[in-house]
């Protein structure tokens, strides 16, 4: 459906051109949900512009639907292609109602829609969105959630064959993404609209797309899906970026016959023995996420992947507490468990360590990642 | 061209004229300037047959006597002493109004506009009514009170005469100005050095000047320049008083006493006013940049704080009444006297006195009514014109990145520095040249008036910043082409900004006198150089009864224009 292709583009700034988006390619299969994740400044937006037509991309092709839309040679300008687009602050008219604000792209399309046809699939598309009773309300007197209503609404009004979406939940207070997430993915399932956006949200990102591209610094650094990426981080920036992930530094101290290897993490003295290719000597970073360690006041019976320490901080977050714990060395872990009354500040602890979910990237080789099995 | 990939042919093309028409307003009568100057003989258009290159004129520029002798002192005394006055006046009715708790803001404010508003020679007729050496009402009044012979005390046509009625007509303008910078400075700046544990006068020292400096020497300098430009009065009252500034002199080689206009010598004479303007727009550009990056106006709404008056307020009070009486109230009562009694004085005036002869024998020449339709046609065109290419204008410099959009802004702030006697002398050279019979029309005087667009463009360029990028974008994500974008989005969105542009530039087109007297013909004549000439014919009942009806078409725009012109900056 949509095909990007060594995809680049720099702009001028004052240090000199920036490399915004550095050859990136993907593909996004018919009715996917396809989500380019990132920090800021990554370089998500401008690809999701480039798409558009909003800008023009250096080099790279771009198709939509079998047809390139840009390359070298062409360009077809942005009214041309078939899209729609939620921009970031929505972009609601302020001087047209909601009714007009949806109507807007089948009224410009030529040749004309007829009126009669033009009621009715407003009409039709703002039941989709829930929004059927306030077609005559002014643009300027809708709350958030009713306006990321409203530029849905217009994205899909004219059927385009490719939705794009610019941090769609960002501009919603948390309580309120919650929900427009959940009705967003049902909203572009039903339609089957593919889709393309972009967030620096990992949970929107998860939980909302088929397929997701993380990028850092203008690339597309892992790519596949939500749960094999989540799951499988190939560097230590996608582990980071995915989750809230504690990062300890550490030493491969010896390796056995049978592939495991034996970690002394920096400060604290533990130590850490599972399946990995490292060789011994090597500086490495182990990546332990907060919801895979297991807190416990009692010394667990194997104490050969546990680590003690002592609570410094805990939140409680309702359904879970997220605790720091002091291990020793520079870190504080973070522990996301399951509240515990006799776990409190000052609490010596055990952190039980399921060697299977841990990551580790070997510094020198930069983000190569090898995961115990 | 890639930066303008996604606009079509038909928005290339809009926009192309827009910035085209821009160019050959501004800079084609420039051109012709700069090639008077260096073509003669002087009565010798540029590319007339038999004209050639010479460097006389900016020789006899540089030798002539009267040039060092009279035009250059009596420009920088009317200038420097115009600036000082106008200041005064302009910063001390701002800060009372914006800062005071003087009663009654809504009213003085209306009539503080009321300068700005009418035709400059509506004024100067009135003043020299009010304060003429022998017959004027204030002289009288003084005379009588104490005691004095005539002629005098106050000898209007004098440099402290030119001078005063140039501060009183250019203080509007000034308190403008003032008035937004003293509105826009946010007072939690002072009261953060308040609570930082300054006291008022450390406060005052440290952070209210310093914040407020840019905002207040940007003005100083923009009304160094338009009084520089100044011609009206100078040529009104300067020169009755034998004083001989610039911008009359460019118009005396134009309409010499004897023999023909020396177009050269004209030329030559504006080329260092052109170059002075625009070195002086540069730094006001300067200025203005620092103190928008000083003055940040926060948007939620925050209370003025204001100084109690106590007992100053009889004296602030006397001085705004001073001001408001002899800006605004005396000349409107002045002119409407005059125009119903003659030379009769209020006082002495008997019911045989009134007549309304004045009004009849207007309303009987045929010049009163082609000058009324061809006063309100120009100012609406040249308003519709200028306010269309300032939009395109603005939408080029503030949306695209083509680098030509530099030169764009650059020609749209040159307008400022280019006084309206030089303005309409290029567009004379230009169409005195070209052969299509425009020179002498009212199509002219359209061309001439449409040179001002850096109030529109900025206007334009402020509104297209306050719309969202993404509103503009979501229209073409949408399918609408530019032209549809622009229609239906872009234009309703700005129809504010649009409009209070339009309304300034109509206001600036009704009061023009410059322009319409440098290009005259029979066929073009408009309201403020029929007055003119109606007062120099020695007519003053007739020319009172013009400028009443003129006062009494403005006021309504008064009250219409008062809001558009608190909330928004004059630019012009």
């Amino acid at each position: 459906m949509l095909t990007v292709k060594g995809l680049s583009k720099s702009f001028p700034t004052i240090e000199g051109a920036v490399r915004a988006v550095d050859d990136v390619a993907f593909c996004v299969a018919q009715g996917q949900c396809y989500a380019l994740l990132g920090p800021s400044g990554c370089g998500k937006t401008t690809i999701l512009r480039c798409v558009a037509g909003l800008e023009r991309a250096d080099e790279g092709s771009i198709a939509i639907g079998g047809r390139v839309v840009s390359d070298e040679d062409s360009f077809v300008p942005v009214h041309e292609r078939s899209i729609g687009m939620v921009f970031q602050s929505y972009a609601i008219w302020p001087h047209l109602d909601v009714f007009d604000n949806v109507a807007y792209p089948l009224e410009v399309e030529r040749p004309r829609v007829a009126r009669a046809e033009i009621e009715k699939r407003v009409g039709d598309v703002l039941a989709l969105v829930g929004l059927q009773t306030m077609a005559r309300r002014p643009a300027t007197r809708l709350s958030g959630g009713q306006q990321q209503r409203v530029a849905l609404a217009r994205a899909i009004v004219r059927r385009p064959s490719l939705l794009l979406l610019d941090e769609p939940l960002s501009n919603l207070d948390a309580r309120l993404r919650d929900s427009m997430r959940r009705e967003l993915s049902t909203l572009i399932r039903q339609i089957g609209v593919t889709a393309l956006f972009v967030t620096h949200d990992q949970v929107e990102a998860l939980s909302l797309a088929d397929r997701v591209a993380v990028m850092d610094q203008g690339r597309i650094v892992q790519e596949g899906a939500p749960a094999d990426i989540y799951q499988r981080p190939k560097s230590l920036f996608v582990a980071r970026f995915l989750g809230a992930a504690n990062v300890l530094a550490g030493r491969v101290e010896e390796r056995d016959c049978q592939g495991r290897v034996r970690i002394a993490l920096d400060g604290g003295g533990h130590r850490l023995t599972l399946v990995a290719q490292h060789r011994p000597g090597a500086r490495v970073d182990v990546v332990l996420r907060p919801e895979d360690l297991m807190l416990s006041a009692l010394a667990p019976a194997d104490e050969r992947n546990a680590i003690s320490g002592r609570i410094v901080a805990l939140a409680f977050q309702g359904s879970s507490v997220e605790y720091e714990v002091d291990v020793g060395g520079s870190a504080l872990l973070r522990v996301l468990a399951r509240p515990q009354a006799d776990l409190r500040r000052g609490t010596p602890v055990w952190i039980g360590i399921d060697v299977r979910r841990v990551a580790i990237f070997d510094r020198a080789e930069g983000s190569v990642a090898v995961d115990s099995v | 061209m890639r930066k303008l990939d996604n606009l079509d042919v038909t928005a290339k093309l809009v926009l192309a004229v827009g910035a085209g028409a821009a160019i050959y307003l501004i800079a084609v009568p420039l051109a012709m300037l700069l090639f008077a100057a260096f073509r003669g003989p002087g009565d010798y258009l540029p590319f007339e047959p038999g004209a050639r290159w010479t460097l006389q004129h900016i020789r006899a520029l540089f030798t002539d006597p009267v040039i060092y002798t009279r035009i250059l002192p009596d420009t920088f005394i009317f200038v420097a002493g115009t600036v000082v006055v106008v200041f005064a006046m302009g910063f001390g009715l701002a800060w009372l109004i914006e800062r005071t708790d003087v009663p009654g803001r809504e009213i003085w404010f209306a009539f503080i506009l009321f300068p700005l508003l009418v035709p400059t020679p509506v004024l100067a007729i009135a003043w020299i009514f009010l304060m003429g050496p022998n017959a004027g009402w204030l002289n009288l009044a003084i005379r009588a009170t104490l005691g004095l012979d005539g002629p005098g005390p106050i000898d209007i046509f004098s440099m402290g005469g030119l001078i005063l009625c140039q501060a009183l007509a250019s203080a509007p303008f000034v308190f403008l100005l003032l008035s937004a910078t003293l509105r826009t400075m946010d007072p939690a700046l002072e009261e953060a050095s308040g609570t930082s544990g300054a006291s008022a006068s450390t406060t005052f020292c440290r952070v209210t000047l310093p914040v407020l400096l840019p905002g207040v020497l940007a003005p100083l300098i923009l009304i160094t320049l338009i009084t520089a430009e100044q011609f009206e009065l100078p040529l009104i009252i300067g020169l009755p008083a034998k004083i001989n500034v610039f911008s009359y002199r460019i118009y005396f080689e134009l309409n010499p006493l004897s023999g023909l206009p020396n177009y050269g010598a004209a030329a030559a004479l504006s080329l260092p006013f052109v170059v002075l303007g625009v070195l002086l727009l540069l730094l006001y550009n300067r200025l203005i940049k620092r103190a928008d990056s000083f003055v940040t106006m926060t948007g939620r709404g925050y209370r003025q704080r204001r100084l109690p008056l106590g007992a100053w307020r009889i004296p602030a009070l006397a001085l705004a009444t001073l001001y408001v009486a002899l800006a605004a109230v005396l000349p409107a009562a002045v002119l409407l006297w005059t125009s119903l009694f003659g030379y009769a004085l209020p006082l002495s005036a008997t019911a045989a006195d009134f007549s309304l002869e004045a009004y009849r024998q207007l309303f009987a020449n045929r010049a009163f009514w082609l000058g009324l339709r061809n006063t309100f046609l120009v100012a609406l065109a040249s308003a519709l014109i200028v306010t269309a290419i300032g939009a395109l204008l603005g939408w080029i410099i503030s949306r695209s990145q083509l680098r030509f959009r530099h030169v764009l802004d650059f020609v749209s702030v040159l307008s400022v520095g280019i006084p309206a006697v030089i303005a309409a002398l290029g567009v004379m050279l230009l169409y005195l040249s070209l052969p299509i019979g425009l020179y002498g029309s009212v199509g002219i005087l359209i061309i001439a008036y449409s040179y001002r667009f850096a109030t529109t463009t900025r206007l334009a360029r402020a509104g297209f910043l306050q719309i969202h990028k993404e509103l503009e974008e979501a229209s073409a994500a949408s399918g609408a082409r530019w032209i549809a974008t622009l229609r239906r989005v872009l234009i309703p969105l700005m129809l504010p900004a649009l409009s209070a542009g339009f309304i300034l530039l109509f206001i600036v087109g009704v009061r023009e006198f410059t322009m319409p007297l440098v290009l005259y013909s029979q066929d073009n004549v408009v309201l403020s150089v029929l007055l003119w000439q109606l007062f120099q014919s020695g007519q003053p009942a007739l020319s009172a009864a013009l400028a009443s009806i003129i006062v009494a078409v403005v006021l309504p725009v008064i009250f219409v224009a008062r809001r558009t012109l608190a909330r928004r900056t004059l630019a012009e």
